[in-house]
């Protein structure tokens, strides 16, 4: 294990090229510095600043900073004016309109840039920081003090991406949160359990997002402690990243969680990363790399008689083998994982582990062995009242009539999947059964009604950001189109699902779209 | 016909392997030299280093930083500093704001010659005192700008930094271009180019480190 230690040696050589006054710097005087309150500083440039002043203000947690604000209206004796960026490009706008608006001494409080400049979106980030970089004319001109307040991870991407709007800054200042305001938003933010994080819409996952990163940027320590909150935030975070498909930055922070667990040499945690990263993976399409993550996880799980862990790794296991075609081997780890939630009497566990069986003999074409295993589901999910769980095999059994031709029992189980998952709110699963209900009027030759369902579905998956069902569901629309030889939508659907399916790695899926694309431009031509 | 501000250009690599920067200066430069007029463009400084622009254009050039020590890095240069005193003097009443006169030539050195740090300097040092400005101040101001710096300097620029500082020579890379352009690198013209880090680089921690022979 290494420790990392910020200390540099004491000696001061003297170098030639160095001015007068000072040779070396110690680290530590530059934390002393930032360790030192800024208020001070920050209260002096405020109150001498005259026309235009660009200063930053790095202050993770938006309580922190109102407390910030208030404290700073009550000692300088100029009229303020907070700013709350509008979340689209119309913001620079918004903040030239409402400075002009101000009066001519005002302090302009900007806050809400980090929505703007989102790490989960290039794109967006790339078109904020142009506007930045480009337009700090019209900030100028706006003859105003004005005072950004911005989170950590914002300093090194505006200094980075927008060189010159940062190059005019009269200031940053920084602030950490007082221990005790950070310690109790990370218990009402970052403890929890479940993955409650899968079923918020794709604002409430971008707020999250904002709120725990900046968490996680407070936890910058090298007490246990701190690391072990990074820890707890970080998956979280990889969990958000990965419900809104992106996988690279999902990646990331569940790496980050690995590197804390090392130093904390937390192996039944480190079971847990790896298992997260191979699930990374897997979403991906990388198998081997999947494959090899979780046996690291099942290593330690074992050594360590995780059971519980144990057998949900071993179903992850099981998914790989199945998606890859190898139904003996996926089928005697669902087994294996079976097995552990026997003995440790987890039901939800066991219904969920038939389910997976089920669908093994579902994709072997052996229809009446599939039914039998959700059956057995169906009957341990209605006695614990598991609504969520139950619209699952409900679902699943009406895909084996779906495979089985018969569509009028396939539409009425994917309705009663329907009606919980409408009862729930259960967004993300409503996704899957209007996408279901689709391929029903599909395959009846209702290609109208089809496109509707589908409509539906593609609606909700662009809510929730779920790029990867997004992109099939593209693909099955393109398809209906293809049929119904309408090329120009279809082209435009396959170029969609093409976009999603590059955006989010897979390149296999990418490729097929191309396929499909150059084959419909021939009909166009 | 002068063209300011395409300098900001936003640097991306794209999918074909060029950067926007070269798209438009090397793929685009017959359209950029199509007005019939004598045209000066502002491009971005890392280009410089990418591409030979020389095969497009007419001429290229670098307006360098104000030079405040030759190139031997420990004889003063007097007529940059007088040039950066009058900046500063143009703007404040050095005599009423500073203790003395050698408290802006700390600023002064600090700025490695570049005017925008200089006079951001200037206002973090007035923003550490409520009257005047004495060494002590100036050191605390130096010492945000070289905290400022620190953010931008990667652990795999270290080797060029120390490469650039030994022979005061910047080789044409993509990996220089980028320490140019954010600053971290000056670049100063006597009879000949020269360049070495800026001072706010220079006395960071990190930096010292690499530069001290072991």
């Amino acid at each position: 294990m290494k420790k990392e230690q910020q200390q540099s040696p004491p000696e001061r050589r003297k170098e030639i090229s160095a001015p007068s006054q000072f040779v070396g710097v110690e680290a530590s005087t530059i934390e002393k510095i930032v360790a030192s309150d800024d208020f001070c500083r920050l209260l002096r440039a405020l109150k001498i600043s005259r026309d235009f002043g660009l200063y930053f203000v790095r202050c993770n947690l938006p309580s922190y900073r109102m407390e910030l604000v208030a404290r700073l209206r009550a000692m300088v004796d100029r009229p303020v004016v907070e700013i709350a960026l509008p979340e689209d490009y119309t913001f620079l706008s918004v903040l030239t309109k409402a400075a002009n608006q101000s009066p001519a001494d005002a302090l302009l409080y900007i806050s809400g840039l980090e929505p703007l400049l989102p790490s989960y979106d290039e794109p967006r980030r790339h078109q904020t920081l142009e506007i930045f970089n480009w337009q700090r004319g019209a900030l100028a001109r706006t003859h105003r003090t004005l005072v950004f307040w911005v989170s950590e991870y914002l300093v090194p991407l505006l200094t980075e991406g927008a060189p010159d709007f940062w190059d005019w800054r009269s200031g940053l200042f920084e602030f950490d949160t007082p221990l005790a305001t950070r310690d109790s938003m990370f218990q009402t933010l970052a403890e929890g359990e479940g993955r409650e994080e899968w079923n918020l819409s794709y604002m409430q996952k971008q707020e999250w997002m904002v709120l725990l990163r900046s968490l996680l940027e407070e936890y910058h320590g090298t007490s246990a402690m701190e690391i072990s909150a990074r820890g707890r935030t970080a998956p979280k975070l990889g969990n958000l990243h990965q419900s809104v498909g992106d996988y690279q930055n999902a990646l990331e922070y569940f790496q980050l969680a690995l590197k804390t667990y090392e130093a904390l040499e937390d192996r039944a945690e480190l079971a847990t990363s790896y298992n997260n990263i191979g699930e990374v993976h897997r979403a991906r399409g990388d198998y081997d790399a999947a494959l090899q993550w979780y046996q690291k996880s099942v290593e330690i799980k074992e050594a360590l008689e995780e059971r519980a862990g144990l057998a949900a790794t071993y179903s992850n296991i099981g998914k790989v083998y199945h998606v890859r075609g190898d139904y003996d081997t996926a089928l005697q780890w669902h087994k294996k994982s079976l097995k552990i939630k026997e003995s440790i009497g987890s039901r939800v566990g066991i219904a969920a582990s038939y389910n997976e069986i089920g669908l093994i003999y579902k994709a072997r074409g052996d229809y009446n062995a599939a039914l039998q295993w959700y059956q057995k589901s169906v009957e341990i999910q209605e006695a614990l009242e598991d609504r969520a769980e139950l619209a699952t095999s409900y679902s699943n059994i009406g895909s084996v009539q779906y495979a089985r031709g018969d569509y009028d029992a396939a539409m009425q189980w994917y309705q009663k999947s329907l009606q919980i998952r409408e009862a729930l709110g259960d967004r993300a699963g409503l996704a899957i059964s209007y996408s279901n209900i689709g391929s029903v009027q599909y395959a009846r030759g209702d290609y109208a009604a089809a496109m509707q369902w589908y409509q539906k579905s593609v609606e909700i998956n662009e809510a929730l950001g779920n790029r990867p069902i997004l992109a099939i569901t593209l693909h099955h629309m393109g398809y209906i189109a293809k049929t119904q030889q309408d090329w120009s939508t279809a082209l435009a659907y396959f170029t969609r699902s093409r976009e999603l399916y590059q955006q989010i790695g897979l390149e296999d899926k990418a490729r097929e779209q191309e396929a499909l694309i150059a084959e419909v431009k021939k009909k166009i031509r | 016909m002068i063209v300011d501000g395409l300098e900001k250009m936003h640097y991306k690599l794209l999918p074909e392997g060029q950067s926007s920067h070269s798209v438009l200066f090397v793929e685009h430069a017959e359209q950029l030299k199509a007005p019939h007029c004598h045209i000066i463009y502002a491009v971005p400084i890392s280009l410089l280093f990418n591409v030979n622009l020389g095969d497009s254009f007419a001429e290229t050039d670098v307006i360098p930083m104000v030079k405040i020590n030759e190139q031997d890095g420990i004889t003063p240069c007097q007529d940059g500093r007088e040039a950066l005193q009058e900046v500063v003097r143009r703007r404040v009443q050095i005599e009423s704001i500073f203790s003395s006169l050698t408290v802006l030539t700390q600023l002064i050195e600090a700025s490695g010659g570049s005017v925008r740090d200089l006079l951001r300097l200037v206002r973090y040092a007035c923003n550490e005192s409520e009257t005047v400005i004495d060494p002590q101040h100036a050191e605390s101001a130096i010492l945000r700008l070289i905290r400022e710096y620190d953010r931008l300097v990667k652990d795999e620029d270290l080797a060029l930094l120390a490469k650039i500082h030994a022979t005061r020579q910047i080789s044409g890379d993509e990996a220089s271009g980028r320490l140019l352009q954010h600053r971290l690198v000056l670049e100063y013209v006597n009879d000949k180019r020269w360049a070495d880090l800026h001072p706010a680089v220079r006395l960071s921690p990190r930096v010292q480190k690499i530069l001290q022979p072991s």
